[in-house]
């Protein structure tokens, strides 16, 4: 996909106030700023120290971005029109407002930045997840160890987060083989591909972004996994038929998320079948164990990496 | 621990509970070579889900490894303001169309609320920021 890329410099008595003006308009996902000024507020840990670079600057330059679906000429004067606004409200936008440059951007230009530093990570004692381009000397160190290869693309999980770490490591030491297992909220594919290489027999992966499915389907498929993994899109359970039910699910995506779908998840599950929860931090573990005990759960296993949370729970 | 190296700072305002590697998180952590965008959009959803429906600052720090960490600021005055004087969205006209009022009070609240990430040398200086935001959007400033 590609897209126009708007910047203007303005003062940084005007930033605030342009990209007010900027964010109301249809398909602005979001405002960069560009520039410090003398009074920022210092990073939030001790020790840190700052790049010569990072220097006040005399202005800020504020960028959006358009898909590029949208006419260039149109784009340009959105922005004048918000610079003129800005003016007329009495702020000083600085000489160089009027100077507005859009240029096309490619999505490949950010989306592939991160591969070179993509490595194997190694989960708990048996598994490890790897880029598909890993070279057979990076995994040379985890000898014995199942191999997860993901091709992280622009979906969620990718390895490196503390939760699917976390959560794939459960995986690996509660799915026993035969096992029927849902995961909710796939993103990769990782935890359903995990779930399968500890036996479970057969596993329902969904996402309700198409680009999720899309890259959980190609991982999938690139584990030898297509005949167990049946990759589906939909919003929590509606993807479900009426009669399946499941030993083990997983969701692994954001607190609220994850309350909403406990109540709908017990019938989906057989007795003494098993919940799987991660994807929020300590300070609200408690509202989702609460949402659990509510719906007839019991906690049996915690994990805590950092700040986040995983929480195993069994239907009683 | 040894103290890290600050190469970058990033700043963006972009919707609670909603990041996705799409711009302008994408584009401006890939240009700053952070490796895990997904990564840092997880963690900023996470730490914004209370406040959906608010467009919320954040201050990302880039370390020389490429390793990040990230400050969430007070909602934009823009946002502050539209709570204030009750309204969903500001005016497309702002001379002609006035869509709302605050009062002068609500104004210092706001500015004070806002002095750390405004920049502002005073309190009479980050007021008067918060009265351009208020008329640009078409919220009047009253006694």
């Amino acid at each position: 996909m590609r897209w126009w890329h708007v910047r203007v410099r303005v003062t940084h008595e005007a930033a605030d106030a342009l990209s007010a003006v900027l964010q109301s308009y249809p398909d602005v996902q979001g405002v960069q700023m560009e520039g410090v000024s003398p009074g920022e507020v210092r990073p939030p840990r001790f020790g840190e120290w700052f790049d010569e670079q990072l220097t006040p600057t005399p202005d800020v330059e504020v960028s959006v971005y358009v898909p590029e679906t949208h006419d260039r000429g149109e784009i340009e004067q959105r922005v004048r029109d918000a610079v003129r606004r800005v003016r007329e409200a009495g702020l000083d936008p600085g000489p160089q407002a009027s100077d507005v440059r859009v240029e096309r951007v490619d999505e490949s230009e950010w989306k592939d930045a991160w591969r070179e530093q993509y490595h194997p990570i190694p989960i708990g004692r048996s598994l490890v997840i790897a880029p598909v381009w890993a070279d057979p000397a990076d995994l040379e160190p985890y000898r014995g160890r199942r191999v997860i290869a993901i091709e992280p693309g622009m979906a969620f999980g990718t390895g490196h987060h503390q939760t699917t770490q976390m959560c794939a490591e459960i995986l690996a030491d509660v799915v026993r083989p035969g096992m029927r297992v849902v995961d909710v909220g796939t993103g990769t594919g990782v935890l359903a591909i995990a779930a399968a290489l500890a036996g479970a027999e057969r596993v329902v992966a969904i996402d309700l972004d198409p680009v999720a499915v899309s890259a959980a389907i190609d991982n999938v498929q690139k584990n030898g996994l297509a005949d167990r993994i049946d990759v589906r899109q939909g919003d929590l359970l509606n993807a479900l038929r009426p009669d399946e039910t499941f030993h083990l699910a997983v969701a692994n995506i954001l607190r609220d998320v994850v309350i909403a779908l406990v109540p709908q998840v017990r019938p989906r599950l057989v007795d003494g079948g098993m919940l799987l929860t991660s994807g929020y931090i300590e300070s609200q573990r408690e509202q989702v164990e609460q949402a659990l005990r509510h719906h007839g759960f019991s906690v049996v296993r915690r994990s805590h990496q950092d700040d986040w949370v995983s929480v195993l729970a069994v239907k009683r | 621990m040894l103290p890290k190296k600050v190469v970058k700072v990033v700043k963006l305002q972009i919707p609670a509970g909603k990041a996705t590697p799409a711009p302008p998180v994408g584009p401006a952590l890939g240009q700053a070579q952070v490796g895990n965008i997904m990564g840092f959009c997880k963690e900023f959803n996470a730490r914004t889900a209370d406040q959906v429906g608010l467009i919320i600052p954040v201050v990302i720090y880039v370390y020389e490894d490429r390793s990040y960490t990230f400050e969430l600021k007070t909602p934009p005055a823009s946002v502050l303001l539209k709570k204030a004087a009750g309204i969903e969205s500001g005016s497309a006209e702002p001379n002609r169309v006035k869509v709302g009022k605050v009062t002068r009070a609500q104004v210092r609240e706001i500015a004070e609320q806002k002095m750390q990430d405004l920049n502002a040398a005073s309190i009479e200086a980050a007021m008067r920021m918060v009265e351009g935001t208020a008329r640009s959007m078409g919220i009047t400033v009253v006694d």
